[in-house]
């Protein structure tokens, strides 16, 4: 019997993005370009983003190179470099947010948008989070409550 | 702001290491004051609507406690629904699933009329919570994509997982169509067009938080990389000599064979 054809992993990659994509071909589709609103206002919104999600990330993976660290007699050149990789991230912030108006998303001062970065990028990134919890319990629920591949097969191979 | 970095930074910042200290496992006390350190934090945070109301960032706070009942209800409701399956220790009972399948229901039911009903997280100045409007399209988005994802890879990675993969597919179909209707239809408190704005900064969101995340994990990567390559070769080792293999050799011979 031929064998069903599975996705592939390329296609699971897509599958992440494609709504994206989709969400915003519809609404172009059926609502047309929002009036005031357009890549002005996108791209700060992006570079501000891969900013404070850089400056973030990289802290949370400093954290991690003490269990790198572990296994490596504690090396300190490591925890340097990662140090150095925040604070390049922090000082790009300031000096692109320093700019001009360009970054500054409606906030006051470099200090109000720094503050209002990290709060932003922290809620988008517990949505994120809550998403993948609800994914992965939708997933690991489907699975304990499916019959057993393995007794299948059992069976399958007794009857024969 | 010295009273909003007291009250609400500090706090903020003590939930993720009061998370990283509570993994210390080799001391119990350190763990229980890791949770500690998390729990005061996170109450400190969602008071921070009291403590702290001039400030602008008490409204992740105002956030936070207005999402934590539908958060609480879907996960609990996941927890009963999956451990009343097949698992091999702690199963629940038959009626924990229904018990679980409610608490869901009801917990997304709650995060829908939070948008199309009265209960939006509504300010004290009238305003609605800036965040709830980057929070609700950021959360409809990626859980489209991620179920999609995850139903794909349950037919990519998994053996006749089709009829499992379909809730993954019509959760992702869900998020979907709210997200459609929102960007269409106006809400109590918002109007559609106001609404598909926030849609359009949350993509903007998203695509800036991964051009981030992969910047930051080659960095690390790279940081790794250097460090491994600056380190002297090991040094090599003689080869054994005769009487080491002998050795060697009358070993396996004591070890391996049988009376047969």
């Amino acid at each position: 019997m031929a064998e069903k054809s599975k996705p592939t992993a390329k296609v699971v990659l897509i599958g992440l993005l494609f709504p994206i994509f989709l969400i915003a071909a519809i609404d172009l589709s059926l609502n047309g370009r929002i009036t005031n609103f357009g890549i002005d206002e996108l791209n700060p919104r992006i570079a501000n983003s891969a900013l404070t999600a850089f400056i973030l990330c990289t802290t949370f993976l400093l954290g991690n190179m003490f269990f790198y660290g572990e296994s490596r007699k504690r090396p300190l050149a490591p925890l340097f470099g990662m140090t150095t990789a925040v604070l390049v991230g922090i000082a790009a912030t300031i000096f692109f947010i320093n700019q001009g108006p360009m970054l500054l998303e409606g906030n006051g001062s470099v200090r109000a948008q720094l503050v209002y970065n990290i709060s932003h990028t922290i809620v988008s990134i517990i949505a994120l989070v809550f998403s993948l919890m609800i994914t992965l319990g939708i997933l690991f629920s489907t699975i304990t409550h499916s019959t057993s591949k393995i007794r299948k097969s059992y069976v399958l191979v007794e009857e024969e | 702001m010295l009273k909003a970095a007291v009250l609400f930074w500090l706090p903020f910042a003590f939930i993720p290491f009061g998370i990283w200290v509570s993994q210390v496992k080799s001391s119990s006390v350190v763990n229980k004051l890791g949770y500690t350190i998390s729990i005061l934090g996170t109450a400190l945070v969602l008071a921070s609507p009291w403590t702290v109301p001039e400030s602008p960032s008490n409204a992740v706070g105002h956030l936070l406690g207005f999402i934590a009942g539908p958060t609480i209800l879907i996960l609990l409701g996941l927890f009963k629904i999956a451990y009343s399956g097949n698992v091999p220790v702690g199963k629940l009972s038959e009626g924990d699933r229904n018990i679980g399948v409610a608490l869901f229901l009801i917990g997304l039911l709650w995060l829908g009329l939070m948008h199309w009903w009265e209960i939006t997280p509504i300010m004290s100045d009238g305003e609605i919570n800036r965040y709830w409007l980057i929070f609700l399209p950021n959360l409809l988005i990626s859980l489209t994509g991620l179920s999609l994802a995850g139903g794909l890879a349950m037919l990519a990675f998994g053996d006749n997982r089709g009829s499992e993969s379909r809730y993954l597919f019509g959760m992702s179909l869900g998020a979907f169509l709210f997200l459609l209707c929102a960007m269409n239809i106006d809400s109590t408190n918002l109007s559609a067009i106001e609404f598909r704005e926030y849609v359009w900064l949350s993509i903007a969101d998203i695509i800036g938080i991964i051009i981030g995340s992969i910047l930051s994990i080659i960095s690390f990567a790279l940081v790794i990389f250097v460090y491994e390559r600056s380190l002297p070769k090991p040094e090599s080792i003689e080869p054994p000599n005769n009487h080491e293999l002998a050795q060697v050799t009358q070993v396996i011979k004591n070890n391996i064979g049988g009376d047969d």
